[in-house]
């Protein structure tokens, strides 16, 4: 390994223990819907959901981070330039996250001052981390984007991967300047704050991870690199082409204009056409190599990355997203249902594959397989389609009790929240949940040990290689 | 939209994707195979969006462009699996034609 | 064939986002004369001292906020600079707060606690807090029960003490009801009416 790919590793542990933390800090918001009066004024809902938000967005780039500076020097033939800063920074960055949790957790909040949105929370959703660590998310992705510039010059070599790449990551890293106002308005406060959000996970992140897995699949399935180019070019395409107006299926309810309903929900019924496009690649992949690779985990998260997606963020969003159901949707766990299924088929399960085809690299292993990454994926899929069925008929209970009879009240609302459906929905999110965090637990016991070498004769591991 | 009619048309939103979703799976897996059961299994997935589509029409109180989008998506949709199959076909036929042509 | 030249995606690629982005453009300049305070959709601060109503446009086809006759707020009429002062200061409440991670605004937020979009208008303030907190107004039972949540719950899910001040305490509910006056293009649907099935 060079030493951005060791880099790379450091982020890919990092990576793992926040989604620890993500699914820890997700069980313990989980069970305040079933236990009334858990930890009043000590932690609240609203610090465990900042920690499991947070730590969601951050375990997912620390992921696409590691990924790219893993690959990098293998496609531009060049170590990294500047890596040795990209280190520093690395261990700032953890720093940072610790010290915002410690605060999270134990100041949790101050007066309605500046100085609050400075140093305890700025109190906008995923976005919450106080300016000064905004400011140092800031200096770590300046470093990084510095890192992949200065490699493509000095290298002087520029694949069109790695130029998609580039030309993304000045929306990517812009778009985060909209982390720090605090803009009194609501309906402007939340416009902009929808181009974050939206603009970075359903566009500038969606070509992120179509660049890592084009990378990925050239090292896990020798795809020519003009294949998986032009497949790029094509997502890039379809994605921002519904993608970015697919941005007003936001703006429906936020004291935007009335044709954002119609603009909106067409482009934004349109996303799940170019993911169906991503399935049959998926299978025809799949197909061409008989399901053989030396790197089955790896092999199976990318097939989890291409259905997870379609299902999650297509099926689960076509589901709400015309204006006249979502006008009775928003805002509910449907809403949930369908964040936590795309996040995981978008982004989850393709920074999963990366760290596996990394992996098998940095321990020198023939193959990669084994019984503990099945149990691992089976558990972590099952978990996650029960907690999101679960929470589908919570959210359809809400839906249809709170909104569709109850007219939205703190009456209605309260009938909806105790409706049988509702509550059983949420349970049933907390049980698979907590199959989930099994599914985690084995994730981590098989990457610390998969592709180890281990003490036994050629022969032997010659036989495991004929049995993939 | 009564309650009732919101999670019915919701459900049946879902279903169109879903299916669309089932009849590619099977659709490029019968061709992977050469078992011409899958490919008819995809097709009465197909039959069955279709079927989904025309509920969509006739049961929900969706307006009439929303209605007419997703009867027009469901012949983009059953496009889809073929093109895109064809295609990577293709792709793959002519990087190994030119991946030839260089050795000679 | 030109479909599996990559140079064809590519320009289709950067043509396809560029055109995107430009509608984009023109959409976000119209959208945000509207959304600016006083602009089509977001009534000015000075709302606060006005009475705030929710009913069904028989034009429009949806429900739309009403404006009415004076109402100040807390019983004193604001000057405009006075107004955007407490509507400041109650955002700065919500986001030190980070209500929006238990509760909703437009929708957007949590889902632990009620959508906020037109709390000012729940019946529950005076159907509950004002006999509970003995408050002469809506605006008053609304700070006392911000103030000291604790001494006023009405179901098992109780609202975290989160020491608002009684500036603080007031700031939020001028915000909560300058907001229940912004055109939401009828969301949420039918408030405080509940449909018979």
């Amino acid at each position: 390994m060079n030493r951005s790919q060791r880099l790379a590793m450091k982020y890919f542990t990092a990576a793992i223990v926040l989604f620890g933390v993500m699914v820890v800090t997700g069980l313990l918001t989980a069970t305040y819907y079933l236990q009334d009066g858990l930890l009043l004024n000590r932690l609240d809902f609203s610090t465990a959901k900042i920690l499991h938000i947070n730590t969601m967005i951050l375990w997912l780039l620390m992921g696409f981070i590691g990924a790219i500076y893993w690959f990098l020097p293998l496609e531009l033939e060049h170590e990294t330039v500047g890596v040795r800063l990209g280190e520093v920074m690395f261990w700032i960055l953890c720093a940072a996250i610790a010290v915002v949790a410690l605060v999270f957790l134990f100041v949790q909040y101050g007066p309605a001052r500046e100085t609050s949105l400075w140093f305890i929370n700025q109190g906008r959703k995923y976005v919450e981390a106080p300016r000064w660590a905004a400011i140092g998310i800031v200096l770590v992705v300046a470093v990084f984007v510095y890192n992949v510039v200065g490699t493509v010059i000095r290298a002087r070599r520029i694949t069109g991967i790695v130029a998609v790449l580039l030309i993304n990551l000045v929306p990517l890293f812009a778009l985060y300047l909209i982390a720090f106002p605090a803009i009194t308005n609501m309906a402007q406060d939340l416009f902009w704050w929808w181009w974050l959000v939206h603009l970075w996970v359903e566009a500038t992140w969606e070509i992120l991870i179509g660049c890592i897995m084009a990378l990925a699949l050239m090292q896990l399935l020798g795809t020519s690199r003009r294949i998986v180019e032009t497949w790029l070019y094509i997502e890039v395409a379809l994605v921002l082409g519904t993608g970015i107006l697919g941005l007003g299926h936001h703006y429906f309810w936020i004291g935007t204009p009335a044709y954002w309903l119609a603009i909106g929900g067409l482009f934004s019924a349109l996303e799940p056409l170019p993911l169906l496009g991503m399935v049959v690649h998926a299978v025809y992949d799949a197909g061409t190599h008989q399901m053989k690779t030396s790197n089955k985990p790896a092999f199976y998260w990318v097939m989890a990355e291409a259905f997870g997606n379609f299902i999650g963020a297509g099926v689960f969003g076509f589901m709400m997203t015309l204006p006249q159901i979502n006008l009775f949707s928003h805002g509910t766990q449907w809403t949930v249902s369908h964040g936590h299924f795309a996040f995981w088929g978008a982004y989850a399960c393709g920074v999963i594959a990366v760290i596996y085809i990394a992996l098998q690299k940095a321990r020198d292993a023939d193959v990669l397989n084994g019984r503990a990454w099945k149990w691992s994926f089976a558990l972590l899929n099952l978990g996650m389609i029960g907690m999101v069925g679960g929470l589908l008929i919570s959210g359809m209970a809400q839906a249809f009790y709170e909104r569709a009879m109850g007219g939205s009240t703190l009456d209605a609302f309260m009938r909806g929240q105790t409706n049988p459906w509702f509550v059983q929905g949420v349970a049933v999110r907390l049980a698979f949940g907590l199959l989930f965090a099994m599914g985690y637990a084995l994730l981590v016991y098989d990457l610390l040990r998969i592709g180890k070498r281990r003490e036994y004769p050629l022969g032997e591991r010659r036989e495991a290689r004929a049995t993939m | 939209m009564t309650p009732q009619s919101l999670l019915l048309s919701a459900v049946l939103l879902g279903a169109f994707v879903l299916l669309a979703g089932a009849y590619a799976l099977l659709y490029c897996v019968g061709l992977l195979s050469g078992r011409r059961e899958l490919t008819w299994a995809s097709y009465t997935c197909y039959g069955l969006q279709v079927a989904v589509a025309f509920a969509v029409l006739v049961a929900t109180p969706l307006d009439w462009w929303w209605k007419a989008l997703v009867l027009a998506s469901a012949i983009v949709y059953q496009r889809i699996p073929p093109v895109v199959w064809r295609y990577l076909h293709t792709l793959h036929l002519s990087t190994k034609e030119r991946a030839c042509s260089r050795t000679l | 064939m030109y479909l599996a030249d990559p140079a064809f995606w590519r320009a289709g690629a950067i043509s396809s986002t560029a055109v995107m982005l430009v509608v984009l453009g023109f959409l976000t300049v119209d959208s945000l004369a509207v959304i600016r305070t006083g602009g089509a959709n977001v009534p000015p601060y000075t709302v606060i001292d006005r009475e705030i109503g929710y009913a069904f446009d028989d034009a429009a086809g949806m429900y739309r906020p009403v404006i009415g006759g004076e109402q100040p707020l807390f019983g004193r009429r604001h000057t405009a600079p006075e107004a955007e002062a407490l509507i400041d200061k109650g955002k700065l409440v919500i986001q030190s707060r980070a209500c929006i991670d238990c509760h909703t605004f437009f929708g957007n937020g949590a889902y632990y606690a009620p959508d906020l979009t037109k709390a000012w208008l729940d019946p529950a303030w005076e159907k509950m807090w004002m006999p509970m907190t003995q408050a002469g107004a809506r605006e008053e039972a609304m700070v006392m029960f911000l103030m000291e949540p604790q001494k006023y719950p009405t179901w098992s899910r109780q609202m975290p003490n989160l020491r608002l001040s009684r500036e603080e305490a007031e700031a939020a509910v001028a915000y909560l009801k300058w907001m229940s006056s912004v055109e939401t293009n009828g969301f949420p649907i039918h408030f405080g009416h509940i449909q018979q099935n």
